[in-house]
């Protein structure tokens, strides 16, 4: 069946997962200083990049998020040392996975954005807000919907 | 004849049954691993359901009361809708549902089926022409003939029908085998909800050495003969391991191969492929973290290829992200 | 019953591997009007074997089947020795072989006493609660069944300690073997094949006394309709002896003479498939002799493989005792080739023998314990490997591209090219014991044995070869008529 168009444009819905240490703080920021991006992020904190694990992107991508976004410190600057090093090769692999099963890998994204970087995290969400749209709605839904019907 | 300990406690004969729905036949062979023991179960139980070894038709089934038998072992995965039907069928006359082997507990293999879409994959199998392909319905020489709905997504048992046990493995092994049949026998299965493999993963039990070194090269494992002591993961080759049920006893590495992933995740893991995902990202590496070592990190992932298919080799149909999608060259029908 | 029964469905069938039904269609005189064999099971194989490592295709295309997993394993194995320019090393085939065998005596055991045996064993009329391996077991005695489970044990034991594991091994890679055996393994291997080699003996006895001894098997023996007059398929060694693990393909009329003696990747020249909309399976036949319905004879491309057709396709089995075995045989029949269905089973337990006297060989060769386990591998690209499973001829063919990823694959397997003469058999048997619209459990079961003869694979079935192949297929409309043949 046709993803049937609606008269109102797409809007994504992206589920940002942000480290408390730089980038939730750069949200912040963006916040406080009044930078205008686009509404249709989800921020999740986390303590660390490292902390968001393949289940977490996938989950948001199965339950229909149409973008996922991970922010981390910029390589070098991790609370934790290390934990966005390994941020880093999971985004690989997930993006990977994605490309197999037919998802488009720019679906997810990794980005360094720091504290002081609130500039920084407004066109982060603007770029990806627009890449998404381009994209398309995911092509998750669509698909759960007929794989469950079966007579 | 019989030994007079295999005598259920009952003093009535069990009755159970096997079945298989798309199954390879792996998991009927794996119960006759266990040798004489099968006698003692013959001693114990009456076979009211084994399409490969006895001559229970679909008739027979149907006429049994509800909850008649004791205990089905059900093997292979649901792929199409008489699976689907035999399965709700099985668990009407049941008392207690096994399921039985890897295709069953999480799709098995077959569930990589779920990578492509139905018509893909009869396209490949039958060709373009879609009138070529089998149909639902057809008749031949007057006579009008059926075939079951290949469904759109193979599923496992537990989405058809509740499930009471897990006995994972592709197919089970010997040991794990021998111990559900001591327990039906002895007439003490364990509680609802009891999967008969270890809790923990197969690292615990492998005998190699592990030192959880940096994997600085992957290795397939036709490339390198692997050193027999030392994990097969430190040596880069990509062994699944880390997420992975044990109680099988580590065959496939002391055969110096790794583990695939047969018996499914551990208890605490809802995606057996992330976990592994999740782990190797961790595992990957020059032995320095820094800014310096992206380039090298990235030349070693790029070493990898078919994540899914090594991944999710036997967890495709339960994986987070459940099927294929191909969305940019997706036309609907 | 005041109305004639004019549909009965058998199904499931029972006693094989995988899932089927059997149609039967009376006419107004309780007579055969039509019998149809359906495959209702699909898993698509071909399809998600696309982008696969290639050195995981031995572990996935054995998941094809269960009963006969090391079939595809080494098929698959050998398809990489051929993409990789990669023959192994002596030790490695020799293990590869080891094991082979004693999968080719313990899938043919499984057979005789488990499956189509009971038949016979416990007698084609005795009650369906006991046509089976415990009904086999009540029957011979409690010593005899455990000699049975003891060898089907070793059979399982040897594939175990040569593969890894005693269903779905693990040992196969491009150019080798993944792991020797130890000096310990090896006497236990050199026990287990002797007495496989004096069991299989046994059984063949059991065979001439339950079986040859039994007016209902000699009957449908002799009978003629039961006798189909087909080409035949089955690997064979340079001198021409039955071979399971390599040769080339050899295939002959029903006459018995030469029709042709190709190398794996030829054959799949000479085969066409087509399908019926009725069942998930294709049905090969041969290309230029060409599809002339479900008949048999010189002029239909129906063909069969298996035990009954490599008896007929080689010149001499290949180990001695087998071989004494063999010739009288022939001589039961009057001379090869032989045509009656129901000697599958005879054909089958000469086999067993042979696999037996094979592992038995193979174990006292110091190659095995000594020397290199893998060759040298050269670049990935496209090869074929067939080997005789248990049922018949298997061909793997793979191309993988320079990663060393599965590009395009096609499997011809064992009972698929059984398809159309097991659908013969059927029909004829139904016709021989169906009448005065009798069809009670007894006369179904008869039905059924037709089918057994051949001990098929049905999960291997449905995997025939998509793609490169010449396509026909008949395009029926509502009334059954043909509208259009549509062939690519």
């Amino acid at each position: 069946m046709p993803i049937s168009e609606s008269t109102a444009p797409f809007e994504p819905r992206i589920v940002a997962f942000l480290c408390r240490w730089c980038s939730y703080a750069g949200a912040d920021l963006a916040g406080v200083s009044r930078l205008e991006y686009p509404p249709n992020v989800v921020p999740m904190r986390v303590n660390c990049s490292g902390r968001v694990d393949a289940d977490m992107v996938l989950t948001a991508i199965e339950k229909g998020a149409d973008g996922v976004l991970i922010g981390g410190c910029h390589p070098g600057d991790c609370h934790y040392v290390s934990g966005n090093y390994k941020t880093r090769r999971r985004v690989a692999l997930i993006q990977r996975a994605l490309s197999e099963i037919g998802i488009d890998p720019r679906r997810v994204r990794l980005e360094w954005i720091s504290a002081s970087e609130g500039n920084k995290f407004q066109q982060t969400m603007t770029e990806f807000t627009q890449q998404i749209k381009d994209l398309g709605p995911s092509p998750v839904p669509a698909a759960v919907a007929e794989a469950t019907s079966d007579g | 004849m019989a030994d007079a300990k295999a005598q259920p406690q009952r003093g009535n004969k069990l009755k159970i049954g096997v079945y298989w729905a798309a199954s390879c036949g792996g998991c009927d062979c794996s119960l006759l691993e266990v040798n004489e023991q099968i006698l003692d179960v013959a001693a114990a139980a009456d076979i009211y359901l084994w399409p490969c070894a006895a001559d229970v038709k679909y008739a027979d089934l149907e006429g049994y009361r509800n909850g008649e038998l004791d205990i089905v072992l059900f093997n292979g995965a649901i792929r199409t809708a008489e699976n689907r039907e035999i399965a709700e069928l099985i668990r009407a006359k049941t008392k207690a549902l096994v399921a039985f082997g890897s295709c069953a507990h999480t799709g098995g293999v077959i569930g990589l089926a779920n990578l492509a879409s139905r018509d893909e994959l009869f396209t490949t199998v039958f060709g373009e022409d879609t009138a070529a392909w089998p149909q639902l319905s057809a008749t031949e020489n007057g006579h009008e003939l059926h075939l079951p709905e290949f469904l759109h997504k193979l599923t496992p048992l537990s989405e058809a029908v509740e499930v009471d046990y897990v006995v994972p493995g592709c197919p089970p092994p010997r040991g794990i085998v021998s111990e559900l049949f001591s327990a039906l026998i002895a007439g003490e299965l364990p509680p609802i909800g009891t999967v008969f493999a270890s809790p923990k993963n197969l690292c615990e039990e492998c005998p190699r050495e592990r030192k959880q070194e940096k994997i600085t090269r992957i290795l397939r494992p036709h490339q390198q003969e692997p050193d027999p002591e030392k994990c097969l993961l430190d040596q880069g080759f990509i062994c699944m391991g880390p997420a992975t049920r044990g109680g099988c006893g580590a065959v496939c590495p002391a055969a110096n191969m790794p583990c695939t992933g047969c018996a499914g995740p551990t208890a605490n893991v809802t995606d057996q492929g992330a976990a592994m995902l999740n782990t190797l990202a961790s595992l990957i590496g020059t032995g320095e973290e820094g800014e310096d070592q992206l380039e090298a990190e990235d030349a070693i992932l790029a070493q990898l290829d078919d994540v899914v298919g090594t991944f999710y080799r036997f967890g495709s149909a339960t994986s987070l992200f459940r099927g294929s999608y191909h969305e940019r060259n997706r036309t609907p029908r | 019953m005041s109305e004639t029964v004019r549909h009965v469905s058998i199904d499931p069938i029972t006693r094989l591997e995988g899932h089927g039904r059997i149609e039967l269609f009376l006419d107004e005189n309780g007579g055969l009007e039509d019998a149809f064999f359906q495959i209702p099971e699909l898993r698509g194989f071909e399809r998600f074997c696309l982008g696969r490592l290639g050195e995981d295709m031995p572990q996935i295309t054995e998941r094809i089947c269960g009963v006969c997993p090391e079939a595809h394993h080494f098929a698959s194995t050998k398809t990489l020795d051929a993409c990789y320019g990669a023959p192994p090393p002596p030790r490695a085939r020799k293990l590869r072989e080891l094991l082979y065998n004693a999968y080719t005596f313990s899938d043919h055991l499984l057979h005789f006493y488990y499956l189509g045996g009971p038949d016979f064993l416990v007698g084609p009329y005795a009650p369906p609660q006991e046509r089976n391996i415990l009904g086999v077991i009540g029957k011979v005695g409690l010593e005899l069944g455990s000699e049975v489970i003891k060898h089907r044990g070793f059979g399982q034991r040897i594939i175990e300690i040569v593969g890894g594991r005693p269903i779905h091994p693990v040992s196969g890679i491009p150019g080798g073997q993944s792991k020797g055996i130890s000096e310990e393994e090896r006497a236990e291997i050199e026990a287990m094949a002797a007495s496989a080699v004096e069991f299989a003996q046994a059984t063949l006895g059991i065979f001439r006394s339950n079986l040859l001894g039994d007016e209902t098997f000699k009957r449908f023996v002799a009978q003629e309709s039961l006798a189909l007059p087909t080409y035949y398929m089955g690997l064979v060694d340079g001198e021409g002896s039955s071979n399971y693990y390599d040769g080339d393909v050899r295939i002959v009329g029903p006459d018995g003479s030469e029709y042709a003696q190709v190398g794996a990747d030829e054959v799949l020249n000479l085969i066409a498939e087509r399908t019926e909309p009725w069942t998930y399976v294709k049905i090969p036949y041969l290309k230029d002799v060409g599809w002339k319905g479900f008949t048999a004879g010189t002029d239909s491309g129906v063909y069969r493989v298996g035990p009954l057709a490599r008896l007929n396709v080689c010149k001499q089995v290949g180990t001695p005792l087998a071989q004494a075995e063999f010739e009288a045989y022939l001589d039961y029949f009057g001379g090869g080739p032989v045509h009656a269905t129901f000697a599958y089973h005879w054909a089958r337990l000469i086999e067993m023998l042979s696999a037996a006297e094979r592992v038995a060989a193979l174990i006292a060769d110091p190659d095995l314990m000594d020397g290199p386990l893998r060759a040298p591998l050269g670049e990935p690209g496209e090869g074929v490997g067939v080997i005789e499973a248990a049922r018949g001829t298997l061909i793997h063919h793979y191309t993988l591209d320079e990663r060393g990823l599965i590009e395009a694959v096609n499997l011809i397997v064992a009972t698929t090219h059984n398809v159309a003469a097991i659908s013969l058999s059927i029909k004829e048997m139904a016709r021989e014991v169906v009448q005065d619209g009798n069809v009670d459990q007894g006369i179904l079961n008869l039905v059924e044995m037709s089918f057994r003869n051949y001990d098929p694979c049905l999960a291997c079935a449905t995997h025939a070869l998509p793609g490169q192949m010449p396509l026909v297929v008949d395009v029926h409309g509502p009334d059954g008529a043909m509208r259009q043949r549509i062939e690519r």
